[in-house]
């Protein structure tokens, strides 16, 4: 599991009092033109190029530089750390990588409050004034590279903001116009059509955004988010970015509240909701609330096996676009392959002890590694 | 022959449909008096079923035409309002 | 202390929920099926369905949580559900705007078979006189073209079409050359026995991308029984001009339709292992209309529709069985009903839709100019009922003909949600109008549906595919893809 966020090796006083946004280079031919933007990252011996807005340093290259005010120490478990990231520094020395170049799963928080309070929700909301990552996150679009593939937006819950959500895949657009935008809501601000008729007129190339629905059953999907009248604002918001030719992912967490009804579900969104896009059924993360309500949500996914292939079988058989993420791939039936996606975002990623002489784990998405730590599933056999 | 059913149980919709259903093997002429609704039955011939089983169904139908109409009359809005949402002008092909 | 709530606090209270409009009908056992507005249905035990009625039924109930889901019953909260009914109306009429897509030419009525069950009265090959001519077939044209369909389908009827291969010809090329500047989806169908199929024939099909429909009864003795032609030879015929035709135009290119005759009752899995043998991908299997030399001959009143129901369900079931083993056929009658129960598409055929296809989906010029609002219409003119003719191509315009009061009337009058016994039924959403037919047996539109072999056909299909759906779940995924074609 990648460190994403953590703090900074501190060598005297003077050292890291700049703090802010920064593009990494680890380019020491860098035109000179361009290195007062950018920051170098030390991850080798050579010529430490001059010249440059601020110096990152890894552990183990003990050097001493120009500018010390200019420069920050970083620990080895940011070896990580590449060309053409983003990272934020803040005054008081903590370190937060925001964008990596070489990774497909790069998701921008712009919040932690949310008005749902899912039982398994992996990032629990807070109740604070956060805008600030909402203004950072202008800045962070700013400074990704142009060839970005795909960016996320996640929260809490992203569309809080309203407007200045809007603005935000706006900016995203003038600036990343080549990048696809895939944004994580659970959809209810879009029952409000004169907000969903202008997160349209964006009219971005190419974006997505993934709503969870947990149960058709309205009592069962409003008592998973602990929030009542949810299903309903949801399922307006889904009728109403459709009314204006939205892109629409449903996504769905499978677990103990949620397994038995999944046929069901399958069979709702084929008959009321055959238009979205795609569906995502996805594997329990480990982590966050999850473990406070762990007895109501811990199922071993080989135990809803039966339920999964068959909500699978039910959407393939309407034409509907669907991939389940997040399960170890001895826990699934085979039925279910051509939908497998080798999935798990890999910061969070690793395997078990069980899955040593696995001959599959090119073909398995592996575990959260969440669940590595906190627990997970007897069920585990390596193929042979 | 007769079957005679209270009008304060049974609606006389629901007799005339139950005798429509039954056209096929059943001739009834209904009548009503202050209490009653008169079914005046007669099989039809060639009918392949005998006349007690026909009398049972038409007994059983009695019952299943009562609960449609209360269906169809708790349902009336509801219906309406379906259909002024089919064919409003919403942007919606669904 | 949590700050998370139990699920009961999102379980409604006991009793309050609100009915949806729903109809029932019962099956075996104390089973119901209910069929809410826009068809979906689920199978309960008529006390339950006191239950429901009553308000009895409790919020923790799975069939409670099942009939929320499926838009029978909703709490007062439920604002979504009103939505979503109204939204899969629409999407189930919404083929309506599109009007008039298939245009049936019937270029001769000259034949070479003389089929006892035809619906057509058939002369001999000589008489001329049953042709259409090119003046006809041009205002023909510009009838198919005044139709606001994005997708247009010619298809060549008779008689056998061949006969007359020079108007076949003349219609493909003038509609195409109309359709260089309308820019339509332009499709063409020959109807055929294949009996006559030359290679100019197909080069002419390839040319023009054109697909030919057939007919195949059966094996060898059972199609050239219900199918007689000089040379006894029909169903050698028909295979060797499949071959042809797949050899030029493609595997896909010819289909194959069959018509039940009283001899063949009792002969369905043959017939299968039939369409089997020759690699057809599915099989129609079709009643006998009562229309032509059918009523003349009396092979109508031969059999009744019991006897047609065994012999549908013994085939449905073998076909299924077929399935199972991975091969991929389908039964086309079952999945145009199959296709209405579980979506909200209209698969767009004329004998099952409501309001009826007819002059709607589909349109027939005759090859004397007159006009039928659907092909059953001019089998009836066969035998002396013009009551559906509306127009003639060379005395009428296109709103005379689409408005006149004979297809308005027809229309009008079968109309399903206001016809007795059909507003209450739950199949309605399945089923469709059927004009012509209840005309030619019971002399109005509505007919009356308790005695109507229609009725009792679809009512009898309906239930043996509810029947066999509950009792093999392998069965309903079949019928799900078959429903949605695939």
């Amino acid at each position: 599991m990648l460190t994403l966020s953590g703090r900074v090796i501190k060598k005297s006083s003077t050292e890291a009092t700049q703090s802010g946004l920064f593009s990494l280079s680890t380019n020491e031919q860098l035109p000179a033109t361009l290195r007062s933007q950018k920051a170098f990252l030390i991850k080798k011996i050579g010529v430490i190029p001059e010249g440059f807005l601020h110096y990152f340093l890894l552990e183990g290259f003990d050097v001493n530089l120009p500018s010390p005010e200019r420069t920050t120490r970083l620990g080895s478990e940011f070896f990580y750390l590449g060309n053409e990231d983003v990272v934020s520094l803040s005054e008081d020395g903590r370190i937060r990588s925001i964008y990596r170049s070489d990774s497909n799963h790069n998701s921008i928080l712009l919040t932690e409050q949310c008005n749902n309070y899912c039982l398994m929700c992996s990032q629990p909301p807070k109740q604070v004034d956060d805008s600030w990552l909402l203004k950072e996150a202008f800045d962070v679009i700013r400074l990704i590279p142009r060839n970005a593939k795909v960016l996320g937006f996640t929260g809490g819950e992203p569309t809080i903001w309203g407007q200045e959500f809007i603005n935000l895949l706006d900016h995203s657009k003038n600036w990343l116009p080549n990048t696809s935008l895939h944004v994580l809501s659970n959809g209810r601000f879009f029952a409000n059509e004169d907000f969903t008729y202008r997160y349209s007129k964006v009219e971005h190339p190419d974006l997505m955004v993934g709503i969870p629905i947990y149960s058709s059953d309205p009592s069962v999907h409003d008592y998973v988010v602990q929030a009542e009248g949810a299903f309903d604002e949801t399922i307006k918001g889904i009728l109403n970015l459709k009314r204006f030719k939205q892109k629409v992912e449903i996504r769905v967490v499978l677990h103990k509240q949620t397994y038995k009804g999944l046929p069901e579900l399958a069979h709702y969104i084929a008959r009321n909701l055959l238009f979205v896009d795609q569906v995502a059924l996805m594997g329990l993360e480990h982590t966050g609330f999850t473990r406070a309500n762990i007895d109501s949500l811990w199922i071993d996914p080989i135990d809803y096996k039966e339920q999964l292939s068959e909500a699978v079988r039910i959407l393939n058989n309407y034409g509907v676009q669907v991939a389940v993420y997040n399960h170890p791939l001895c826990l699934v039936n085979p039925d279910i392959f051509p939908s497998y996606v080798k999935s798990i975002s890999d910061w969070k990623n690793e395997f078990a002890k069980e899955c040593k002489p696995c001959t599959r784990k090119n073909d398995c998405g592996g575990f959260f590694s969440s669940g590595i730590q906190n627990g997970y599933s007897h069920s585990i056999r390596p193929f042979l | 022959m007769k079957l005679i059913v209270e009008k304060n149980v049974y609606s006389l919709e629901a007799v005339e449909k139950s005798a429509y259903r039954f056209i096929d093997r059943l001739t009834i002429l209904i009548s009503t008096d202050n209490e009653n609704i008169i079914c005046e039955i007669e099989v039809v011939e060639g009918a392949k079923e005998g006349i007690e089983n026909l009398i049972a169904n038409f007994k059983r139908e009695l019952l299943d035409q009562q609960l449609r109409k209360q269906i169809k009359h708790e349902t009336e809005s509801a219906r309406n309002l379906i259909l002024a949402y089919a064919f409003s002008r919403t942007g919606l092909q669904g | 202390m949590s700050k998370f709530s139990t699920l009961d606090k999102y379980t409604p209270t006991v009793g309050k929920y609100e009915l949806l409009p729903f109809r029932f009908e019962s099956l075996d056992n104390d089973d119901v099926v209910v069929t809410n507005f826009v068809g979906e249905f689920v199978i309960l035990k008529r006390e339950k369905l006191n239950d429901v009625v009553g308000k009895k039924l409790l919020p923790t109930e799975e069939t409670y949580s099942l009939l929320r889901s499926r838009h029978f019953i909703k709490e007062a909260s439920d604002s979504a559900s009103i939505e979503l009914l109204g939204l899969k109306t629409r999407t189930k009429f919404s083929n309506l705007r599109n009007f008039t897509n298939l245009h049936l030419f019937v270029v001769s009525l000259r034949c070479d078979h003389s089929c006892g069950y035809c619906q057509v009265s058939r002369q001999s090959e000589n008489k001329a006189a049953f042709d259409m001519t090119e003046a006809t077939a041009d205002k023909a044209l510009e009838i198919v073209f005044k139709s606001p369909n994005e997708a247009i389908k010619i298809e060549f009827q008779g008689g056998e079409p061949l006969l007359n291969f020079e108007i076949v010809k003349y219609v493909v090329l003038a509609a195409k050359k109309k359709n260089e500047v309308q820019k339509r989806d332009l499709q063409f169908v020959i109807t055929t026995t294949l009996a006559l199929i030359t290679d100019e024939i197909l080069d002419f099909c390839k040319e023009h991308k054109i697909y030919l429909s057939s007919s195949l009864d059966g094996p060898e003795d059972l199609h050239n029984q219900n199918r007689p032609r000089p040379g006894k030879d029909s169903h050698a015929r028909f295979v060797e001009g499949l071959k042809k035709a797949r050899d030029k135009l493609g595997y896909d290119s010819v289909s194959a339709l069959m018509t039940t005759s009283p001899a063949s009752l009792g002969k369905v899995r043959d017939i299968i292992d039939e369409y089997l043998k020759h690699d057809l991908d599915g099989i129609f299997l079709r009643h006998l209309s009562p229309y032509g030399f059918a009523i003349k001959t009396k092979s109508y009143k031969a059999y009744n529709v019991d006897k047609w129901l065994e012999f549908y369900c013994e085939g449905l079931d073998y076909i299924v069985e077929l399935n199972k083993q991975g091969i991929r056929f389908t039964e086309y009658f079952a999945s145009l009903l199959l296709t209405k129960m579980f979506s909200a598409n209209d698969p767009g055929f004329v004998d099952l839709m409501n309001p009826s296809g007819a002059g709607i989906s589909a349109v027939v010029f005759n090859y004397d100019g007159d006009v039928y609002a659907s092909d059953e219409s001019r089998m009836l003119r066969e035998m002396g009922d013009t009551s559906f003719k509306i127009g003639n191509l060379h005395t009428n315009t296109y709103e005379e003909i689409f408005t006149s009061e004979a297809l308005l009337n027809a229309l009008d009058d079968s109309f399903t949600m206001s016809a007795p016994m059909c507003t209450d039924c739950a199949f309605e959403p399945w089923c469709g109008a059927e004009p012509v037919f209840h005309h030619a047996i019971f002399g109005d539109v509505l007919g009356r549906k308790p005695e109507s072999e229609f009725c009792k056909r679809i009512m009898g299909v309906v239930k043996h595919l509810l029947k066999k759906m509950q009792n093999d779940p392998e069965a309903k995924d079949i019928f799900i893809r078959w429903a949605n074609k695939c």
